[in-house]
């Protein structure tokens, strides 16, 4: 470890062991002023929400953090992907404005291929490059119920990709956006934003919100380049939620978006000059409409999904509108007393037609995906409300590689109520996209002479192969301090590696070629410890610390000698602490202080930041804020350094008003 | 994955101890947990429902837990040492309800949520009041059902089951209710 590696574990412990005695210690007078209290009194009192979002999370056998609007708000984060920071053991680096590289227990890229995101059941993974462009994911911050973010498989449950982590957004019931709400504000990064919603009660029946929104962003700082990467988008949606016979609940929610983001790319032609950088406000957009039933009968739950999504991008080097249709059903039923079953089919539809360059083909150019899968999962209580063991396994039919099978084991023991130790064994796949199979992309290695590398796809492109072990403690030592750990061990094989191939002459061009192939493997581990402690009323501090040990290797035969480093995009260690006051006059006050390491194949060092926000509420009605992102230096660089487009620091001013 | 050396451990230790000393909110009041407010409510349900006294109160009053149980040894201290209707407390926890006429209130986790009916059927014809938190609790038949909002925990009430389980509510515990379902609802 580094020292500056230790520094920064020392301080998270720190953090820990600055709690004074009083605020960890279980008051026993506290209980007894509770239940003495009048019920005017006891109404009107305050909860922390600590146990709200711990409970159920507290008693699930995999490495879980859930972040929620609240959280969201007091870190003053203005998009899902920065609010992903706020998770430990989760890599988020901002590339420039308007792209970020999100990697969980290692991989981070811009398109991270071996991670799902969902929002309210719909899949954000995008197939053709095989990842999420967080720039176009977006809804009013102030709706979303919470967002999960698993580390870990969870291929069982969600299907292939879910290899090294899940961001799962879930979004409020609309019965709990009643009213209006408003904000706006502006600064020197966020240039301008609105955000508004309205939601109102349908009859008896049910429940509906709309929203709309609206943001400008400023460029990244680029010493020796033009500003290429301002933006601006608009979004808007709406979620009904009704209440049918019975028990019965439909929601149907959809949402549309707009916008245009610079980029920049360096494009290769056949004919001179064979190569030329571009920047272009690519329009990005696209939407999406969902529904979901849920039906309960006597002892079990039926729960049928299904969604239509299409996303439009056109990149400077190529575009692509993909449309995506899935339709999940879900059931599950107790099985005797102690045995809870929940089994589901699905089917998707994902149908992209691209068009690229001279340089930058799909063969076949449109291609649609069938996904067809079914897993069942079985959660068994062997000591009751001490240990449970859940089996499962999901399978998965995909055109390329036939079917996956991806099978896990987990046990979770409560030894005492507030304590539980889990571990899980599983394996996942990450299955291939377009891009090794069908691409064949072109690259000039000079302006001037007709020398180019082509990476071509594979055919015979197998699924990454992933068995992951993973085993993790929970404490609450006192009402309001929780401790986590987890530990990892995954190893990684059949990876993608880029083997070359014999040269040859196309047309007077010297041609490179590279082939995608599996020759890669590699295994990693580590550990990630959060902490959370409410020391008052008015105060609470969290510390979070992640260990990641990453190796990749070539299998004999390969030729590739560059994949290997790409271990070098994720840091070794990750550190972060929080620390939220709500002050008396109605102020609160949030600092959020992180260090990452030093990224070395990346070449960024390792750098500290420091986001702090302050709001005031005026009235119960209307709160002001002032964010603060990146205060410690003028601009560091995340992700990417042989570009050197750098993060700046940024500050905005919000009102907020609801009625 | 070797942690520190030992010299930075004993300067941690000094720095801390240095540090606890002078904290500054040493003294102030922390805000109680979720569970810890339902906890009370439910000991103030007890104290605001009367029993019918025809053989449905048994020598001891018994708040049991059905399910996954969110209080922990919360509900314990809670009801530790306290009488309600002159006899002593006990909290049960139970995966099924295997002896319904003895229980007078009933928690109902909302890892139940798919049994719900199957319980509040066996529960018929007793004199248990059922609080649960899942949603749509009382609309599918429970008595009360906690609300959290805005860190404040209040609660619905469907005053047909509890009638109809010859239950007596005093009104102020009604005229808290943020919902109240049946003939004395709005």
């Amino acid at each position: 470890m580094s020292a500056t590696g230790r520094l920064v574990w020392i301080h998270a412990l720190l953090v820990l062991l600055l709690l004074p005695p009083k605020a960890i210690a279980a008051d026993p007078e506290q209980q007894r002023d509770l239940t003495s209290m009048s019920l005017e009194e006891l109404a009107s009192t305050k909860v922390t929400s600590v146990s709200k979002t711990e409970e159920p999370r507290f008693r699930t056998p995999a490495a879980v953090q859930v972040v929620t609007a609240e959280d969201i708000r007091r870190a003053g984060a203005t998009s899902i992907v920065e609010a992903l920071r706020l998770a430990p053991g989760v890599h988020v680096a901002r590339i420039n404005s308007n792209q970020w590289g999100v990697g969980i227990r290692g991989f981070t890229n811009r398109l991270a291929r071996a991670q799902l995101a969902l929002m309210d059941g719909r899949s954000l993974y995008n197939p053709l490059f095989a990842g999420t462009y967080w720039e176009t994911q977006d809804t009013l911050l102030e709706d979303v119920e919470r967002i999960e973010i698993v580390r870990g498989p969870g291929g069982t449950l969600w299907g292939a990709n879910a290899v090294n982590g899940i961001v799962n957004i879930v979004t409020k019931d609309a019965k709990d956006t009643q009213g209006g709400f408003v904000s706006a504000g502006g600064g020197n990064e966020e240039r301008a934003f609105l955000r508004a919603r309205y939601g109102g009660a349908i009859a008896d029946k049910g429940s509906y919100r709309v929203y709309g929104k609206y943001f400008r962003r400023d460029a990244a700082f680029h010493a020796t380049t033009d500003d290429f990467d301002a933006w601006h988008m608009a979004q808007g949606g709406f979620r009904t939620d009704w209440k049918l016979r019975g028990d019965d609940r439909l929601t149907v929610q959809g949402d549309a978006y707009s916008g245009r983001a610079g980029e920049r790319a360096t494009l290769s032609f056949y004919e001179r000059p064979y190569q030329r950088t571009v920047e272009r406000q690519a329009p990005l957009s696209g939407g999406n409409v969902t529904a979901r039933w849920a039906h309960f009968m006597d002892g079990s739950a039926l729960t049928v999904n299904t969604y239509y999504d299409r996303t439009n991008r056109a990149e400077p080097s190529f575009r692509e509108s993909r449309d995506t249709f899935e339709l999940d059903a879900q059931h599950q039923f107790g099985l005797g007393e102690r045995q809870r079953v929940v089994w589901g089919l699905g089917y998707r539809l994902s149908d992209g037609r691209g068009r690229g360059s001279e340089t930058l083909t799909f063969n076949p150019p449109d291609r649609a995906d069938h996904i067809f899968s079914a897993f069942v999962h079985d959660d068994i209580g062997l000591v009751k409300d001490r240990l449970h063991l859940s089996v499962g396994t999901k399978v998965e039919r995909n055109q390329y590689t036939g079917f996956e099978l991806q099978p896990s084991a987990r046990m979770i023991w409560a030894p005492a109520p507030r304590q539980a130790v889990w571990a899980a064994a599983s394996r996942a796949v990450r299955t291939p996209s377009r891009v090794e199979r069908d691409l064949a992309l072109t690259a000039a290695l000079s302006p001037t002479v007709p020398l180019f590398a082509r990476i071509i796809g594979n055919e015979d492109f197998m699924s990454e192969k992933t068995w992951a072990y993973e085993a993790g403690y929970r404490i609450q030592p006192a009402d309001r301090l929780s401790l986590e750990a987890a530990a990892f061990h995954d190893r990684y094989g059949d990876l993608t590696s880029l083997e070359q191939d014999r040269p040859f002459v196309e047309n007077g061009r010297q041609i490179l070629p590279y082939r995608f192939a599996n020759l890669l493997r590699g295994r990693s581990s580590g550990v990630e410890v959060t902490s959370l402690a409410h020391l008052s009323t008015r105060w609470w501090i969290s510390a979070e610390y992640s260990y990641l040990s990453l190796h990749l290797e070539t299998r004999p035969g390969s030729t590739d000698r560059t994949s290997v480093a790409s271990a070098g995009s994720s840091p070794r260690h990750m550190a972060r602490a929080q620390s939220s006051w709500s002050l008396p006059g109605h102020v609160d006050v949030d600092l959020g202080f992180r260090w990452i390491d030093r990224l070395p194949s990346q070449k960024v060092p390792a750098y500290s930041e420091l986001d702090a926000r302050a709001g005031w509420f005026v009235v119960p009605r209307l709160e002001l804020a002032i964010v603060g992102q990146n205060l410690l230096h003028g601009h560091h660089l995340e992700l990417g350094g042989s570009d050197p487009t750098q993060i700046e620091r940024s500050v905005y001013g919000e009102a907020r008003w609801r009625w | 994955m070797a942690l520190v050396s030992p010299l930075p451990w004993a300067s941690l230790a000094l720095v801390v101890s240095l540090l606890r000393a002078v904290s500054p909110v040493a003294g102030e009041a922390p805000r109680p947990t979720e569970y810890e407010v339902k906890a009370a409510f439910l000991y103030n349900f007890a104290k605001f429902v009367k029993w019918p006294e025809d053989g449905s109160l048994g020598p001891t009053f018994v708040i049991a837990v059905l399910g996954e149980d969110p209080f922990g040894e919360v509900l314990d201290r809670t009801f530790s040492g306290k009488t309600i209707q002159g006899r002593k407390t006990e909290v049960r926890r139970m995966r099924a309800l295997t002896a319904p006429s003895d229980v007078q209130i009933v928690f109902i986790g909302s890892s139940e949520r798919p049994h719900l009916a199957q319980i509040l059927k066996t529960l018929e014809g007793g004199s248990a009041l059922t609080v649960g938190e899942m949603e749509g609790f009382t609309e599918r038949g429970g008595m009360i059902a906690f609300r959290l909002r805005s860190d404040v925990v209040n609660f619905d009430i469907n005053l047909d089951q509890v009638e109809r389980a010859r239950l007596k509510m005093s009104s102020q515990l009604i005229r808290l209710a943020r919902n109240v379902i049946g003939k004395g609802g709005l």
